[in-house]
């Protein structure tokens, strides 16, 4: 008996549907990773040549008028700034954990930053200075 | 008379609008995206373990202003505090021994604050930020 062949077409369309998918998918994932700008205040850090990377998702801010933020929310003071970190920092205890970045301008003196350093250090962190890499 | 009906398309979703839609969106993200290398200067400064305090014997000694610079009372040029600190703590091992004390004045900068902590660390030093402070009268005379 003879059995007729089923003659198979080759596929003549792009499979867009698993294209928009793969598209889709790598837009979650910039959604996902990306940090939309937390350190949105401007301040000029100071330079210096390349250090160690932090990872750190604590960030102390002070602006050019030595206003004080935390995670990008303006501190009264650094008294009131101490507080909120001992509560941030509860309950780590590596160095890694412990460690906040602070963004400050590179044009304020010690009279404006010494009282968030104490902050910081009687908190229990570990400051990170962040700077700019001297190029 | 026998009217033949119309064929009428079934629901369809233009997928290939949609995947140029996503790509676009992709690229958006792409160009806007500032791949960020945060790099940071860690300074952990007095603990309960090294204080300026508890540092036995007589630790090394930076007095900064935004004019002057001392180490041990000899006045230091900034490029080469480094050089400086590092032959004063050649052999030196236990954190005791590499503590550096940092009396800095009211009108040091921030930047110039950064550059002597980098020189302090990249010597070997720990830095111990006294709470003492610089000022006129124990000021040294700038150079």
């Amino acid at each position: 008996m003879k059995i007729a062949r089923r003659r198979v077409e080759p596929i003549k369309e792009t499979q867009m549907v698993s294209l928009a998918d793969i598209a889709f998918l790598i837009i979650f994932f910039f959604m996902l990773t990306s940090t939309f700008m937390r350190d949105k205040l401007s301040v000029i850090l100071p330079q210096l040549s390349v250090t160690s990377k932090t990872e750190s998702a604590i960030t102390v801010i002070m602006d050019r008028e030595a206003r004080i933020y935390l995670n990008g929310h303006p501190v009264g003071s650094a008294g009131a700034l101490k507080t909120e970190l001992r509560g941030l920092l509860a309950g780590r205890t590596t160095p890694r954990e412990l460690e906040v970045r602070l963004r400050c301008d590179k044009r304020l003196t010690f009279r404006d930053y010494r009282n968030v350093y104490e902050a910081i250090s009687h908190a229990g962190g570990i400051i990170a200075i962040m700077h700019d890499v001297k190029k | 008379m026998k009217v033949s009906r119309r064929h009428r398309p079934g629901p369809y979703i233009p997928f290939i609008t949609l995947a140029d839609i996503a790509w676009q969106i992709i690229i958006f993200f792409l160009i806007a995206s500032t791949f960020a290398h945060h790099y940071a200067l860690t300074v952990a400064l007095p603990t309960a373990s090294v204080s300026p305090e508890k540092v036995v014997g007589t630790p090394i000694r930076v007095e900064a202003s935004e004019t002057s610079l001392t180490v041990n009372g000899m006045h230091v040029p900034l490029a080469d505090l480094e050089l400086q600190l590092a032959g004063l703590l050649s052999g030196a091992v236990s954190e005791e021994q590499r503590a550096v004390v940092v009396v800095a004045s009211d009108d040091l900068s921030f930047q110039r604050n950064a550059d002597i902590l980098y020189a302090i660390q990249q010597a070997g030093g720990i830095v111990l930020i006294s709470e003492e402070r610089l000022t006129d009268e124990n000021r040294p005379s700038s150079r």
